[in-house]
């Protein structure tokens, strides 16, 4: 390859197209000065996407742009693209846009010998030279096929307009129908424009369809080969970059309260850790949405920007009932820090609603997202399709230093199921169980796992009144573990226990010191009785001792009368 | 804007055709296009034809507003109906057909036939 003077590679310049995510996956956007072939089957959305590259050109990057359309009107277009947001006839009128309608009616035309297409290429000279255009759209161009019938010549004429394009140094889409089996596209466009070629897909599975992206070529660009899900909505198109998400999202040590200061105690004394991900599992009615709710209120209050994507109930209900537990959403709604984004998960497919939660994402800069509920997506797909887009979506709110609290619905108590098996994607995982005994049911809480903090072990029971949520410990005794209702009354029981043992305490207490008290007058009266008779033996023992003394004396004298020797 | 005035277009006769050409400037195609069709005027026609010759270069925006696209393309304005003939005017019967001056058949499928005809040409 041949080397620039200053020593390294050419570099393949790009333009960006100003469509989201597209710039991304192209590594920067379109081939500068180069056609690029976007193809596929009728409906696709080969002519939106080639529409909103010249709007975003006009709008984002000052490119004025021409638009040749061989299909539609210039009215079609401009009210087929309104719903998008796109005012044309505001562009064309400040000399930004030129759209020239090419019409051929092959009926109106007779072929009298040879010919050339010079009059496409005055026209479109005409038009770029008049707005000074960067980008140029042919919209479908393959419709000469159709409408001249010398397809020697066509094919020739736009072997020479490519070139011609290439020279007049306009970045330019060109549109092309999908083709069977051995062309990409119906009359082999791809053989003029090989630069780039994306595709563009529309496919319905279970009744649900999914718009897909893919870049078959770009020659001398890295490019994934992958196929990126992509959406078509009143922002215009937005292609999702599914696989840059990477392991390597920043992370934090700011903590966040969840509102209920004993979960605060458990979770290391201050709640959960900026941008992790949050699950928070347990069967129906076990205040999974009412922890949720306790953690956008309480950062509502601080502030804080909170997006909430409901799936099971609407936000007016979502609103009315939390009221009954004491937490009022809808002032943070009205003052635009909670906002909600509600529909059915059958709506549409997988792709669509990770694309809307990130477009969502992207459009309020939430400091938490609560996912309500994780499970519904379930029935959107295999378990592996669900299990990807889920990792996705948790990636791409730890990219962004989110905290997402996702809840997730479990049809049994156990863990094992609950988690969809994704328990590794989380950060922190609360588990909530309903117990059920003695006539009624509580609401039990544990912290299963919580990464990078000192957590409790502790089974907390969840109690909800209309002062708010609270954790009360889990009443322990000898008879066993009580809460709610069977916790007052083995509490009471065990009060009266308590009260008849202290009494029997202090009774035997009492006996002890009677019993005491009666060994040691029976010891004193003993002493007495010993001292009484030692002072008399002694006694005795001091005369027998005096008889002795003057019995010896006695015996002397009388030797020394004798005169013994 | 050239414009010329065939002899004959003045004749007592009917029949008469009036006729704009679009070109470019002095392409050679155009050129040859144009003798062509002023011979073919005054063997078949009578020289019953006005022609005007229209150069798109120096106005494009006629090109856009008459939709050619294709150089050299004759306008058929009158007789009615309006029609457009493409090329340089080699295939005669087509030129005939396409002013009417014979009755045309299925012209579709004489189009696709001479279309074949043309690419092996090029």
């Amino acid at each position: 390859m041949p080397r620039k003077s200053n020593g390294t590679l050419p570099i393949l310049q790009k333009v960006p197209t100003g469509i989201n995510g597209l710039d991304e996956i192209t590594g920067g956007g379109l081939p500068k000065g180069r056609p690029t072939l976007v193809y596929g089957s009728a409906g696709s959305g080969k002519t939106l996407m080639a529409i909103e590259f010249l709007v975003r050109g006009v709008t984002q990057y000052n490119e004025p742009g021409v638009f040749m359309s061989f299909e539609e009107t210039e009215n079609e277009l401009t009210t087929n693209v309104g719903s998008l947001g796109f005012d044309l006839k505001n562009l064309v009128n400040s000399k930004k846009l030129v759209i020239d309608q090419v019409v051929i009616d092959r009926s109106m035309i007779e072929e009298t010998g040879e010919y050339d297409l010079e009059g496409l290429f005055v026209r479109l000279n005409s038009a770029i030279d008049s707005v000074k255009a960067k980008r140029v759209v042919l919209d479908t161009i393959e419709v000469l096929y159709a409408g001249l019938a010398d397809a020697g010549i066509v094919r020739a004429e736009l072997r020479r307009l490519f070139t011609w394009l290439k020279e007049k140094g306009v970045t330019t889409i060109v549109t092309g129908e999908r083709g069977g089996e051995t062309m990409l596209t119906r009359h082999g466009l791809e053989e003029y424009v090989s630069d780039c070629v994306i595709f563009l897909d529309n496919r319905v599975t279970d009744e649900l369809s999914t718009r897909r992206m893919r870049i078959v070529k770009y020659r001398g660009s890295a490019h994934s080969t992958n196929e990126f899900p992509f959406l078509i909505d009143e922002d215009g198109l937005s292609v999702l970059p599914v696989t840059t998400v990477r392991l390597d999202y920043p992370v934090s040590t700011q903590r966040i309260p969840t509102g209920i200061r004993r979960l605060d105690l458990m979770l290391g004394g201050k709640g959960f850790i900026k941008g992790s991900a949050i699950l928070v599992s347990g069967m129906v009615g076990t205040g999974k949405t009412s922890l949720a709710a306790s953690l956008v209120n309480e950062n509502c209050r601080r502030g804080q920007r909170c997006l909430y994507y409901a799936f099971e109930e609407a936000p007016s209900q979502i609103i009315r009932n939390m009221r009954s537990i004491g937490i009022d959403l809808q002032p943070w709604v009205d003052k635009g820090l909670l906002h909600f984004h509600a529909n059915r998960v059958t709506e549409q497919g997988l792709e669509k609603h990770l694309l809307m939660m990130q477009r969502e994402a992207t459009k309020y800069k939430p400091d938490i997202i609560i996912v309500d509920a994780l499970t519904d997506f379930a029935s959107l797909g295999a378990f592996n399709e669900v299990k990807q887009m889920i990792l996705r979506i948790v990636d791409y709110f730890k990219m962004r230093q989110i905290t997402a609290l996702f809840t997730s619905m479990s049809t049994r108590g156990d863990l094992e199921e609950t988690g969809v098996g994704l328990s590794s994607a989380f950060d922190t995982w609360i588990h909530m169980v309903n117990v059920q005994g003695n006539l009624e049911r509580n609401r039990t809480m544990v912290i299963v796992k919580s990464r990078g903090m000192a957590h409790s072990n502790q089974v907390r029971e969840f109690v909800m009144s209309d002062k708010g949520i609270n954790l009360v410990d889990i009443y322990a005794s000898p008879a066993g573990a009580f809460m709610g209702a069977a916790r007052t009354v083995q509490m009471a029981v065990d009060n009266a226990d308590d009260l008849a043992r202290k009494e029997g305490i202090s009774a035997r207490e009492r006996q002890l010191t009677e019993k005491r008290r009666a060994l040691e007058a029976k010891i004193n009266a003993l002493r007495a009785e010993f001292e009484a008779e030692y002072q008399e033996a002694d006694i005795s023992l001091r005369q027998e001792k005096a008889h002795e003394k003057k019995l010896t004396n006695g015996r002397a004298a009388l030797e020394k009368q004798r005169k013994a020797d | 804007m050239k414009k010329k005035l065939l002899k004959g277009y003045d004749s007592p006769q009917n029949k008469r055709w009036k006729l704009r050409l679009f070109v470019t400037d002095e392409a050679p195609r155009c050129v040859a296009a144009y003798h062509n069709l002023t011979n073919i005027c005054k063997e078949h026609m009578s020289s019953r034809c006005e022609i005007e010759v229209v150069d798109i270069l120096e106005d494009p925006e006629i090109a856009r507003r008459e939709q050619i696209i294709a150089v050299p393309t004759l306008m058929k304005i009158l007789p009615e109906p309006k029609r457009l003939l493409v090329g340089d005017f080699t295939l005669v019967e087509n030129v005939l057909k396409g002013l009417d001056v014979i009755p045309r058949k299925t012209s579709q499928n004489t189009g696709g036939q001479y279309g074949n005809r043309h690419k092996k040409a090029a």
